[in-house]
């Protein structure tokens, strides 16, 4: 049922990932490094949205509720009190903890269809509220944000270098995400979680506590699309309340199900495809996603297991000890 | 061990338990039985916290547990099984075990560790594997077992929570004859070690193994006794073996 | 706010309302039948708004567009569910929404491609122009014909379901699928069937809403939010719960409109929430 990638694998995508923007300009240029700094970004929110959706099957069309609030604090912060990177994720990690534990208590009481909406409707609360509120958020003109900077306070501080700087910095962060979200999955923890995608009934017959564990998996997500949103905030130098629109948190899905569902590198790998795809199609015509959407509807007629579930089909990556 | 009193459950305006009262003693293993619709299931359901009743009381070692959530009830030791199959389909037999085997350590949904292999879950796994006699397919998916392996599972989700009462919801049902021998030889062996409320069909098998009867009808108590006054009992064979 | 303005306001909610009854009524009898959540239902709507947006700019009739915009909704409905829904009956209800989601994505780009991003309109009849006087108050002839229109349709619908034979099959579905194979139906027919009259009834709403509400390319994914949420607080997959969604929408949309200004589009969402934090299910559940 799993789909089990080596570590042989990943610890390769790791070296290539370190290493090629290293190699030559003209293999990895600005360009390119930009969409990858793009897509590990995604990709840690891709991550957490996982855990979530994938595994303990709550499929959120809310996500980006904690995307966009991850940018919003990340620019308040910035603009008004440190731009360092350190307290500017505490400050933003605090608040969605807030703000997650609120919604995630009410959403977590409904289920499938319900649960899609309501996440979506606390969501589009807050869409609205940072459209509307002009006067704090900008509205539809969003917040130009100071540059962020990382480093130990009165000791050494610098800028984020661009393009190098922030790329090795999403890296970073991306590859912490995704040895926390393995550790998580692997844990006795992640095994009530697929339990429950599977049969919920049985579980709470089993002893165990339905809704903490709910809670906790959708708190995980939360943190690490809250991250993703002071990243990315701070690498666009700017938020608008297009972070905070559901229409992302359909992209989340979008992503998450192209490349393969409760796998964890599904996802990442989903998200990888559209960035790159779509900045491929959007050079051919304004409405590329034409295409994504053709893709996708092949995608869950004929492998609803994603690219990875087609890969795993495919002999030569498939785990031969497994 | 387990009372229970005046329970009266309705759905619409359908009475489907009438103040229903019994007690089960530690150590016994009693049998409840009653034509199709006599609520049998739904007694299991209400006592194990999936409806709450509209009156009476539930009480599991002079505890109140009129009402309890699933997972309160299982945490103090009460595990049930269902009548139609409900586990992991899609995971193994020993995932299925493990998951009920996990759910009594202390830090059973710990986020930041690996499965604990020296806690004793895998070993205590295997045991209930063995205890069933599914330790040979182990490694096979729940969905691809044989019915009746599936039926044994069933019950290893229950046992591997480690219960001190086991609730039986109809454990041989759509078992061959063949398939229900080894069930009834598994629940004796079972009935040396843990208390059981059973509820079954079959009524030659529950005179032969259990130490007392209820025998329900629409929803009320008829009789309750041991298995040879029930089998005297005139008003059960009336509504109930009159075809035996 | 004096009496004039709420008949107003409450008229207003009660034309949305009714309009959202054409997508939403759809969207939960397919659901009730098939399992399906048809996210690509907005996008029907919008077809027919923009198919009726062609045939009224050529022919200058705007009754022959709201009559041709669901024939020809009717036979894309018929695309979609042949090549795309059919393949996956029997597969979670979450395989559906995201395979409906992705068409919503194909169609919204492809009337981008082909009419562009401008906003478009389509000129009513000189008869209905103006306004009339109802209940002391001057209300725009429109809006009161959609309104009039919509009830209509409604009823036909509704009498469509209670008093043909066809009607019947579909309400058995919407119970109970697994009867009317054993009564030996060809379900897939009746699948077939079901979607496409619910996809033309969508065309209708989006052809009728367009003199008033303007066609434009986003107007798929704005009233399938709507609609979905309709059909949520209603409870899924029940006609009578889409009737009383609807309308609580439309009217939460209105005064929410007077009384939230600047907060307006909130309303729909608090009102949703605050039903599915009492009601998880939704306000009309079956019983078992």
């Amino acid at each position: 049922m799993t789909v089990i990638i080596k570590k042989y694998y990943l610890l390769l995508i790791l070296a290539a990932l370190v290493l090629l923007p290293l190699a030559s300009p003209a293999l990895f240029s600005d360009y390119y490094l930009d969409l990858f700094t793009k897509i590990l970004i995604f990709g840690i929110m891709l991550l957490g949205y996982d855990i979530l959706a994938g595994y303990t099957g709550l499929v959120s069309l809310g996500h980006a509720l904690f995307f966009g609030l991850g940018g919003y604090c990340a620019a308040f912060t910035i603009n008004h009190f440190s731009s360092n990177l350190a307290p500017v994720l505490a400050v933003a990690l605090i608040v969605s903890t807030a703000i997650g534990l609120f919604v995630g208590f009410f959403s977590t009481q409904t289920k499938d269809i319900f649960f899609v909406f309501l996440t979506l409707a606390f969501a589009q609360f807050f869409y609205l509220a940072a459209f509307n509120m002009t006067g704090i958020t900008g509205g539809d003109n969003g917040i130009t944000i100071a540059k962020a900077t990382i480093g130990i306070p009165s000791l050494w501080t610098t800028k984020i270098p661009r393009p190098y700087g922030f790329y090795y910095l999403a890296l970073v962060f991306f590859v912490l995400s995704f040895a926390i979200c393995r550790r998580v999955i692997n844990s006795p923890f992640g095994k009530v979680l697929v339990a429950i995608r599977e049969n919920e009934e049985r579980v709470s017959y089993l002893g165990y506590s339905i809704r903490k564990v709910k809670i906790k998996s959708y708190m995980i997500s939360v943190w690490l699309a809250t991250v993703a949103g002071v990243l990315f905030a701070a690498y666009q130098d700017f938020v608008s309340p297009g972070m905070l629109h559901w229409a992302l948190s359909g992209d989340l899905i979008l992503m998450s199900v192209l490349g393969g569902m409760g796998t964890l590198v599904g996802p990442v790998l989903g998200g990888a495809i559209i960035i790159l795809l779509g900045d491929e199609l959007s050079s051919l015509t304004e409405n590329w996603m034409i295409f994504i959407g053709g893709f996708f509807v092949l995608m869950i007629i004929f492998a609803p297991k994603g690219v990875l579930g087609v890969l795993s089909n495919i002999r030569w990556f498939r785990n031969h000890d497994a | 061990m387990l009372k229970v009193d005046n329970l009266c459950k309705s759905f619409s305006r359908l009475r489907i338990l009438n103040d229903l009262s019994f007690a089960v003693r530690e150590g016994e293993l009693k049998a409840i039985i009653g034509p199709n619709g006599a609520g049998k299931t739904t007694l299991f359901n209400v006592i194990t916290g999936r409806f709450a009743p509209d009156e009476g009381a539930v009480r599991f070692r002079d505890k109140d547990i009129t009402g309890a959530k699933p997972h309160v009830l299982s945490n103090l030791g009460l595990a049930r099984s269902f009548q139609i199959n409900n586990f992991f389909q899609n995971l193994t037999v020993f995932e299925n075990v493990e998951l009920a085997v996990q759910s009594r350590l202390e830090r059973r949904t710990a986020v930041w560790r690996d499965l604990p292999h020296t806690d004793g879950v895998e070993a205590r796994t295997l045991e209930v594997l063995d205890l069933i006699g599914l330790n040979e397919q182990a490694g096979a998916l729940a969905c691809n077992l044989s019915y009746g392996d599936q039926r044994k599972l069933e019950i290893g989700l229950a046992l591997g929570t480690g219960p001190s009462l086991l609730m039986l919801d109809e454990p041989t049902s759509g078992m061959s004859r063949f398939e229900s021998l080894s069930m009834i030889e598994l629940i004796q062996r079972l009935s040396e070690r843990v208390t059981i409320i059973l509820i079954e069909h079959d009524i030659e098998f529950v005179m032969k193994v259990s130490d007392s009867i209820l025998v329900i009808h629409y929803g009320e108590k008829i009789a309750e006794g041991p298995p040879a006054e029930i089998e005297r009992n005139e008003e059960v064979q009336r509504v109930y073996l009159g075809g035996l | 706010m004096d009496f004039s303005a709420l008949i107003t306001t409450i008229l207003h909610g009660l034309t949305l309302g009714m309009v959202l009854m054409l997508v939403a009524g759809g969207l939960t009898i397919i659901f009730g039948m098939m399992e399906v959540l048809n996210f690509a239902h907005g996008s029907l709507y919008m077809l027919g708004a923009y198919f009726g947006y062609t045939v009224a700019h050529l022919t200058g009739s705007f009754w022959l567009a709201i009559l041709i915009a669901p024939l020809a909704v009717g036979a894309v409905g018929f695309l979609i569910e042949f090549f795309s829904l059919r393949p996956l009956y029997g597969r979670p209800p979450l395989h559906h929404l995201l395979l409906t989601f992705g068409i919503s994505l194909i169609v919204q780009n492809a009337i981008k491609f082909i009419w562009g991003n401008d906003i478009y309109s389509i000129e009513m009849p000189a008869f209905l122009s103006g306004s009339s006087s109802l209940l002391g108050v001057q209300y725009p002839t429109y809006r009161l014909f959609v309104l009039l229109f919509s009830v209509a349709l409604s009823i036909l619908i509704w009498l469509l379901i209670t008093k043909t034979k066809w009607g019947v099959v579909v309400r058995a579905g919407t119970e109970d699928i697994e009867t009317l194979e054993a009564h030996g139906i060809d379900t897939r027919k009746v699948f077939t069937a079901v979607f496409v009259v619910c996809a033309a009834f969508a065309a209708v709403g989006g052809a009728v809403v367009a003199p008033m509400r303007t066609v434009y390319p986003q107007m798929g994914v704005d009233i399938i939010i709507e609609a979905f949420i309709v059909v949520i607080i209603g409870g899924l997959g029940s006609i009578k719960g889409a009737v009383v969604g609807a309308l609580i929408l439309g009217l939460a949309t209105q005064l929410g409109a007077v009384f939230l200004t600047g907060f307006a589009d909130a309303a729909i969402y608090i009102v949703m929430a605050g039903i599915l934090l009492f009601r998880p299910s939704g306000l009309v559940t079956e019983t078992e």
